[in-house]
C-alpha cells in the first residue's frame, strides 16, 4: 500500500505526438528544398542572361567590322547576307545525331561553310561565317537560345534591306518557364505571339 | 523483497522506435544540408568564373580598342622626339611582330597551340601603360606605349613599355624593373586572332593567327578568347570540349568548372587608315 498508489503516473510523449512532429518537420524541410529549386532557377536565368549579353556584344562588334560604305550614300550598311534568316539557328546546316546544337555544329567546322581562317572570304562568306560563330557562342551554354537580327529600315524606297542609318536590333531569346505560376514579366519585344514565353536580351546597333 | 519503482521509464521497444524515427529525421536533414552545400559550391564556382570572364573581356576590350592610335595633333602629347617620324612608325606597327626592336628582339605577338597561350603586343597612345605607370612622363602627358599581354603559370599578365625606350630614343625610367602585373588568375588558355581587312574598303576578309601575320597594318579586327577555370575546385565531370578560336578542340581535365569567353574588337584606328589608303 501507500507509496505505490499515491505516486503520480508520469506520461511520456506518445507515438502520435512523435508522428505529428515528424510530419510538420518534413513539411518544413520540403519548404527548404523548394527554396533551393527557386534559387537554382534564378541562378541559371542570370547565367543565361550574362552569356547572352556577351554573345550580343561580340556579334555587334563583328557587324561593325563587316559594315561597308553602301552604294546609295556615305553611311555604312551591312551586306545583305546578314539579313538572310536561313543563316541563323544553323538552318543551313543539318545534324542527324540529335545531340545539342553546340555538339552537333560547333565542335568541328562544318564542311559546307567557307572557313575564313584558312582562305580569304567575300562579303557573303564572311557573313555566314560570322553568323555561324555567333550562333555557336549563343547556344554554347544555353541550347535553346536563338540569335536574330531585325532592321527598322529608315528608307523603304530603295532596294537595300537595311539602308544606312537604320536601327539594327540584335536579340537573343530563350524559353523561360514560369515558376509556380508566378507572374513573369516578359518583354513584348521577344514575345510577338500570344502564349509565347521567352526571356530575351536585345541590343541596338547603329553604324 | 525488491519493490518496483513507481516511476516508469521508456520501455526498450519505445526507445528503439524513438531512436529509429530520430535517425530517419537526422538522415533526411543531413541529406538536405549536403545537397545544399554542393549546390552552393557549384553556384559559387559558376558565379566566380562568370564574373572573372566578364571582367577580363571588358578589360582587354578597353585596353585594345585604341590599338594603333597616334594623334599627332593632341595637345597632351609629349613632343620631345620627332613626331612626324613617330606617327609613321605607330601607323606601321599597331601590332608588334617579333624582331621589331633591337633592344628586345623577342617582344612581339606569338602563336602557340591550344594547350599553351598566345602573346599579344599592341601599340597605342595613352597617358599610362596597362599597369597604370606613366613611365617617367608627367601625369596627364600622352606618349606611345607598347603593351604586352601573356600567360604565365595560369595567370594572365601584362606590362607596358615606352615605345621611345624600345626604339633607343630615351632611357627607361619609372618602369618598376619591367615587371608585369597579374590581371587574372585561373587562365587555362589565352588566344588571339587577327582579322585582315580589304585594302580598299577595310571590310574584314580573313582571320589569321600570329605566325601567319606578315603585315600588321592590315589588321582591322582582334579576336580574343580565354578559357577560365573556377577558383575553387569542385567535383564535376568535365566531358565538354572547347573550341578556342581556330585551335583544335581542348578538353580540360580537372575538378574545376571551365568556361570559355571570347570577344571581338573592331580596331577603329587601323580600319580608318586602311580605308583611307594611308598605309
Amino acid at each position: 500500500m501507500g507509496s505505490e498508489h499515491s505516486s503520480k503516473h508520469q506520461l511520456g510523449i506518445g507515438m502520435v505526438e512523435v508522428l505529428v512532429t515528424m510530419v510538420i518537420l518534413a513539411l518544413g524541410l520540403l519548404g527548404v528544398t523548394s527554396l533551393q529549386f527557386a534559387a537554382a532557377k534564378h541562378n541559371s536565368d542570370a547565367l543565361a542572361r550574362a552569356q547572352a549579353v556577351l554573345a550580343l556584344e561580340q556579334f555587334a562588334e563583328r557587324l561593325r567590322s563587316a559594315a561597308i560604305v553602301g552604294s546609295t550614300g556615305d553611311a555604312l550598311v551591312l551586306p545583305e547576307a546578314y539579313f538572310d534568316f536561313d543563316l541563323y539557328q544553323f538552318s543551313n546546316l543539318s545534324c542527324s545525331t540529335g545531340e545539342s546544337p553546340y555538339e552537333c555544329f560547333c565542335t568541328a567546322f562544318p564542311a559546307s561553310l567557307t572557313n575564313c581562317h584558312s582562305t580569304i572570304c567575300n562579303l557573303t562568306q564572311t557573313a555566314s561565317f560570322d553568323i555561324y560563330q555567333a550562333t555557336c557562342q549563343t547556344v554554347q551554354h544555353n541550347p535553346a537560345a536563338e540569335l536574330s537580327i531585325q532592321c527598322i529600315d529608315n528608307d523603304q524606297t530603295d532596294s537595300v534591306t537595311c539602308s544606312g542609318g537604320s536601327r539594327h536590333i540584335l536579340m537573343i531569346r530563350w524559353p523561360s518557364q514560369t515558376w509556380r505560376n508566378q507572374t513573369q514579366f516578359l518583354s513584348a519585344m521577344c514575345n510577338p505571339n500570344v502564349g509565347d514565353q521567352y526571356a530575351c536580351v536585345t541590343q541596338e546597333v547603329f553604324f | 523483497m525488491l519493490r518496483r519503482s513507481p516511476v516508469k521509464g521508456f520501455s526498450l521497444v519505445e526507445l528503439m522506435i524513438a531512436m529509429a524515427l530520430g535517425a530517419i529525421v537526422s538522415v533526411a536533414v543531413i541529406q538536405i544540408m549536403v545537397g545544399n552545400s554542393v549546390t552552393q559550391q557549384l553556384n559559387q564556382a559558376l558565379a566566380s568564373t562568370q564574373e572573372n570572364g566578364r571582367f577580363i573581356m571588358h578589360h582587354l576590350r578597353q585596353d585594345t580598342l585604341h590599338t594603333g592610335l597616334y594623334n599627332e595633333l593632341s595637345g597632351k602629347l609629349d613632343r620631345s622626339v620627332d613626331i612626324a617620324e613617330e606617327t609613321v612608325f605607330v601607323r606601321q606597327h599597331p601590332i608588334i611582330l617579333p624582331n621589331t626592336f633591337v633592344s628586345r628582339m623577342d617582344l612581339g605577338i606569338v602563336d602557340r597551340t591550344v594547350s599553351g597561350s598566345d602573346e599579344l603586343v599592341i601599340t597605342t597612345q595613352t597617358t599610362r601603360d596597362c599597369r597604370g605607370y606613366s613611365l617617367g612622363y608627367s601625369s596627364g602627358t600622352e606618349f606611345p606605349v607598347v603593351n604586352q599581354y601573356y600567360v604565365e603559370d595560369g595567370i594572365l599578365r601584362c606590362r607596358g613599355f615606352d615605345l621611345r625606350v624600345l626604339r633607343g630614343q630615351k632611357v627607361a625610367t619609372g618602369h618598376n624593373g619591367h615587371n608585369s602585373i597579374a590581371l587574372l588568375d585561373g587562365v587555362i588558355s589565352f588566344h588571339v586572332l587577327y582579322g585582315l581587312g580589304d585594302t580598299n574598303t577595310g571590310q574584314l576578309q580573313r582571320y589569321v593567327s600570329a605566325n601567319e601575320l606578315t603585315d600588321p597594318m592590315q589588321v582591322v579586327v582582334l579576336r580574343l578568347a580565354v578559357l577560365l577555370r573556377s577558383t575553387e575546385s569542385i567535383n564535376v565531370n568535365n566531358t565538354r570540349e572547347f573550341m578556342i578560336l581556330d585551335n583544335t578542340a581542348l578538353q580540360p581535365t580537372g575538378n574545376y568548372i571551365y568556361r570559355q569567353f571570347e570577344t571581338t574588337v573592331s580596331l577603329r584606328n587601323t580600319r580608318y587608315q586602311v580605308q583611307r589608303g594611308e598605309i
